[in-house]
């Protein structure tokens, strides 16, 4: 399933959670879930931490291939969250 | 008929609406204002809003709340004179925090120091203005972002200065998303502010223990007058990292720390009276506050520019903002500036450290001055 346009996005900081299928915390849309095309500096995920809602972007334009997460989960800074495939 | 008109009289004149005088009217405004701030605007309404509603009910003729007997005067006298709610409230700080980001990267412990040149800048410009050097001292404190420490230092310095310094102290921490990222774009280059920084070694639970016990036994042994602040704070720390005092670390971070926040704003609220508050001073104290408060970040940013050389690029400056305390307000300011400049920056857990740093920061800042002036 990987080539070598694949990358992954890992936590940049611990904290709890929130991935696809759970909401955007501002704006209450969903979050891009597997098969979905995001574009260069989307949000994909979010981490709350010392009550602040940090939010994880994409860096490229890319179709989410796996997501390794699941939200609530409490995640430390390194921990996998989604696989993504360059287009 | 004429009964009723003269018992109506009588009341009006013994109650409050006629004795009020225009200082009581614009302190009730200015309660009004602050309560605006905290409710609508999200101001640190857990402190604001009872520091505002205890400033109203100060200035309602008649009540004398704050006065000799009034229930204000009470929280005062036994709750702030003796200083037992500031310290109180250290210990519920203690137990909230997570020293970790700071024992991770031990060096950060100076950011939160640098910050605290503002205190010392202020306390010098305060003096200039004419403040005697127990003023001078009790507002530059406003420079730490700490409140606790600032109610702790203005009670024994300047007791009478409590009010102003308290609201300056408060309100300038919720305005730190305001007063802080002019100061750290003005004194950092974009990739200055680009830089990601690694994650660092994680601290095991021993170091996490021995933390508290160890800098109890050093800050207190160095600046004896500073023991009831930082003993406090450190205590608080243990009951959180010992792992064995769940039941006390709960109640310390939570209802305990909430009770006494209570007690603590009424108590700073029933200051506010128009004839102490409504003075030139005040405004002078405002301003200088907010001067204290730009310069200890731009020492923490300038220390942090020092680290930026010396780490080869590693460590980022936005993080010695951080080093005022204003937990975690300030850290997040760093979190957001680190973002705007490259959005793979995540500084938030970095900015802990000195933040943390800078709580303890302040309360030696306020040992120091309470050594010298006390």
């Amino acid at each position: 399933m990987k080539n070598g346009n694949s990358f992954e996005i890992r936590a940049k900081l611990p904290g709890e959670l929130t991935i696809h299928p759970g909401k955007h915390p501002m704006k209450k849309t969903d979050l891009p879930g597997v098969g979905d095309i995001v574009e260069p500096r989307q949000e994909v995920a979010f981490i709350e931490a010392m009550k602040m809602q940090n939010q994880i972007l994409s860096p490229k334009k890319a179709k989410i291939l796996e997501i390794h997460a699941t939200t609530g989960e409490m995640v430390k800074s390194g921990d996998l969250l989604m696989t993504l495939e360059e287009v | 008929m004429s009964l009723f008109l003269e018992t109506l009289v009588s009341v009006l004149a013994s109650g409050g609406l006629l004795n009020l005088t225009i200082g009581n009217i614009i302190m009730i405004g200015v309660a009004i204002v602050l309560l605006y701030l905290a409710i609508s605007k999200g101001f640190e309404p857990l402190l604001l809003l009872p520091i505002a509603f205890g400033c109203l009910l100060a200035n309602i003729p008649g009540a004398g709340i704050s006065d000799e007997g009034g229930l204000l005067y009470y929280f005062y006298t036994y709750g702030l004179e003796t200083e037992i709610l500031p310290c109180l409230i250290f210990m519920g700080i203690g137990a909230m925090t997570d020293f970790g980001p700071l024992l991770a990267r031990p060096v950060t412990f100076l950011l939160g120091a640098a910050a605290q040149f503002g205190v010392f800048f202020a306390m010098f410009l305060a003096s200039a203005l004419g403040f005697n050097i127990r003023e001078a001292a009790s507002i530059a404190i406003i420079g730490g972002a700490d409140g606790p420490t600032a109610i702790y230092l203005t009670v024994k310095l300047a007791p009478h200065l409590l009010g102003a310094v308290a609201v300056a102290a408060y309100s300038y921490m919720s305005l730190v998303p305001l007063i802080q990222p002019p100061v750290i774009r003005l004194l950092t280059t974009q990739k200055e502010r680009e830089t990601v920084m690694e994650d660092p070694k994680p601290v095991s639970q021993t170091t996490k223990i021995l933390f508290p016990i160890v800098t109890a036994i050093v800050a207190c042994l160095l600046l004896p007058d500073t023991t009831p602040l930082v003993g406090c704070l450190m205590l608080g720390n243990l009951l959180r990292e010992s792992g064995v005092t769940d039941r006390l670390f709960k109640t310390a971070q939570g209802e305990m720390i909430n009770i006494v926040t209570i007690l603590l704003t009424l108590a700073v609220g029933g200051t506010m009276g128009a004839d102490t508050f409504l003075t030139v001073a005040t405004l002078k104290i405002l301003a200088l506050g907010a001067i204290a408060f730009a310069v200890s970040t731009a020492g923490g940013v300038l220390l942090g520019k020092v680290f930026y050389v010396l780490s080869g690029g590693k460590i980022n400056p936005i993080i010695g903002a951080a080093g005022v305390s204003a937990v975690p307000m300030a850290a997040r300011v760093c979190q957001v500036e680190g973002q705007k400049a490259n959005p793979e920056n995540f500084l938030l857990m970095h900015a802990m450290g000195p933040n943390v740093a800078g709580v303890i920061g302040t309360a030696v800042a306020a040992g120091c001055f309470l050594t010298l002036l006390g």
